[in-house]
């Protein structure tokens, strides 16, 4: 147990509307070590990017229900009071969101936003040392001219280059945990792969453990480690990415896989017009190795 | 059936000037599925806008069936050639039902006479695979995959011969977008139609389009049959796009061209 960095334990979520009670999460259990690259996979509406703002604290509204543990480095944060959060925030977990041109401040410029994360790490960083401290995270970044970038509002980035610097923002400080909610959705294949790639070889040189939020099973193949898939809530499958892409077993996953366009161009993938209600099928766990 | 002949727009924002297309020559032929793939900025929603009419070209002509296509559109030629944008949620209006959306075209076109609207609309909705009572709905009562079958449907609705798809699933799930993908087949194959298929989704264009045009900057890069350009790409650009696409199977890598 030592090893475990983040520890998710029977956690229920629902939200109180007009229309009764809406149960979101049912219990999840999920469990992250240090340094492990994790994926949560499902479609709209299953419960992925809530499980991310539990995690974070963001989900603080007088209408949610909660009840489990979330275990981080060895403290249930589930209910932390807000003034604790802020220092678990920005330094211990970190986010990338799915837009990075909304995730960005656009009325202020980049080198100011970088400020703002340095003085997560340190209270009294001085301007200065805060620009050079960001710009040379932005170089190793391969980002070849950070003075332009410090200078640029986000609008003026291109969408992959907002991306980076998003992703070199969430891990100026070494975050122990990186949450990246659908981080390359909104980019072209070649600039998502690049993403990933970064976002890969700047977790692995701070060993920085990485929840992935998606919903492309190829993205998950190239980056994760240890897959989860979760369908309403529940979660349905549980393994290693050998063993989800080689041998699934439950239906649902099998069919996410079949779903996919295929490059062997065998015509447009088949679908099940009455699926059966996946959520009901007890979740499958592959033998651990 | 539509020929693009040497077609080029520019942009001109503050001082910088953008040429979003240069000197494209394209043949678009009936019962063909179309593809242009590439990245963002790359000029493939600027040319579906062209063909549509949304924006004028600088330079250049486009002729339908021959004859040239005017600044302003006839209405004839608005009925021919359809559009289904990317994000369903945006194009619908989400004050107007679904009957009342789907009854503009019918109205515009005369297509039927007043007292079979609602029979029209029916068939409409059937096509789509989509039940007679969603007419009393609003748009945000619908599901993502619902309310692309009804953008669909109102393409439909014109009996045009060419639809211009942008991007029709890449707003959608996975299990969604291969209900949708069949469901544009299908319609493909029944109302003898010729799409051109904007996306950059690389695995969709190989099971979906026969002709694949690959865009970078403005510029048509490759040009072929789908399963050639596929199995043997000739330019370094499609090499890169084609080996970027996520894959899920091992089979599937070995299909990928080697990068030089």
């Amino acid at each position: 147990m030592f090893n475990s960095l983040l520890k998710i334990e029977d956690l229920e979520l629902s939200f109180k509307m007009y229309e009764g009670i809406s149960t979101v999460l049912k219990k999840i259990n999920m469990e992250l070590n240090k340094g492990e690259k994790v994926a949560l996979v499902g479609e709209s509406g299953s419960g992925k990017s809530v499980t991310t703002k539990l995690i974070l604290g963001l989900l603080n509204q007088k209408n949610v229900y909660k009840a489990g543990k979330i275990i981080f480095n060895q403290r249930d944060i589930l209910n932390l009071s807000e003034k604790d959060f802020k220092k678990i925030r920005g330094n211990n977990i970190s986010i990338i969101f799915q837009d990075p041109t909304a995730a960005l401040n656009p009325v202020f410029k980049i080198k100011n936003q970088f400020h703002e994360v340095n003085l997560n790490y340190n209270n009294k960083i001085s301007r200065k040392d805060s620009y050079v401290r960001s710009c040379n995270a932005l170089e190793k970044v391969s980002i070849r001219d950070p003075e332009r970038i410090m200078e640029s509002y986000p609008f003026q980035l291109s969408g992959g280059l907002a991306q980076r610097v998003v992703i070199t923002m969430a891990m100026i400080n070494k975050p122990d945990l990186l949450l990246a909610d659908e981080p390359s959705t909104a980019l072209d294949v070649t600039v998502q792969n690049q993403a990933l790639d970064l976002m890969d070889d700047l977790t692995s040189q701070t060993n920085t453990a990485v929840l992935l939020i998606t919903h492309n099973m190829g993205v998950v193949r190239k980056f994760a480690e240890k897959v989860y898939v979760i369908y309403r809530g529940v979660i349905v499958e549980e393994g290693t990415k050998k063993q989800i892409f080689e041998n699934p077993g439950h239906p649902y996953t099998i069919a996410l896989l079949n779903s996919i366009p295929k490059l062997s161009g065998e015509g447009l993938p088949k679908h099940d017009d009455n699926p059966p209600d996946y959520a009901l099928i007890p979740k499958y766990t592959h033998k651990s190795l | 059936m539509i020929k693009i002949d040497n077609i080029s727009k520019k942009f001109i924002i503050k001082n910088n000037v953008i040429h979003a297309l240069q000197n494209i020559n394209l043949l678009i032929e009936e019962r063909d599925c179309y593809a242009i793939v590439g990245e963002s900025g790359s000029g493939k929603t600027t040319l579906a806008n062209i063909i549509l009419g949304i924006y004028k070209q600088d330079q250049g002509k486009i002729l339908f069936h021959g004859e040239e296509i005017k600044k302003y559109r006839t209405i004839k030629e608005r009925k021919l050639i359809q559009f289904v944008q990317q994000n369903p949620t945006s194009t619908l209006n989400p004050k107007k039902t679904i009957r009342d959306t789907l009854a503009l075209p019918l109205k515009i076109h005369n297509i039927v006479k007043k007292k079979n609207l609602d029979s029209k609309i029916k068939e409409l909705l059937s096509y789509v695979g989509l039940d007679s009572e969603f007419m009393i709905r609003y748009p945000d009562t619908l599901s993502g995959g619902q309310k692309q079958r009804v953008a669909i449907a109102r393409a439909l609705a014109s009996e045009p011969k060419v639809l211009i798809l942008d991007e029709p699933t890449s707003a959608l799930d996975v299990i969604v977008q291969a209900k949708v993908l069949n469901l544009l087949l299908d319609i493909k194959n029944k109302f003898n139609l010729t799409y051109v298929f904007i996306t950059h989704d690389l695995s969709v264009v190989r099971n979906i389009a026969n002709k694949l045009v690959v865009m970078n900057r403005g510029k048509i890069e490759e040009y072929g049959e789908t399963k050639d350009v596929f199995s043997n790409p000739q330019s370094q650009y499609t090499k890169e796009l084609i080996n970027a696409i996520p894959t899920v199977l091992e089979s599937e890598d070995k299909l990928k061209p080697k990068l030089d």
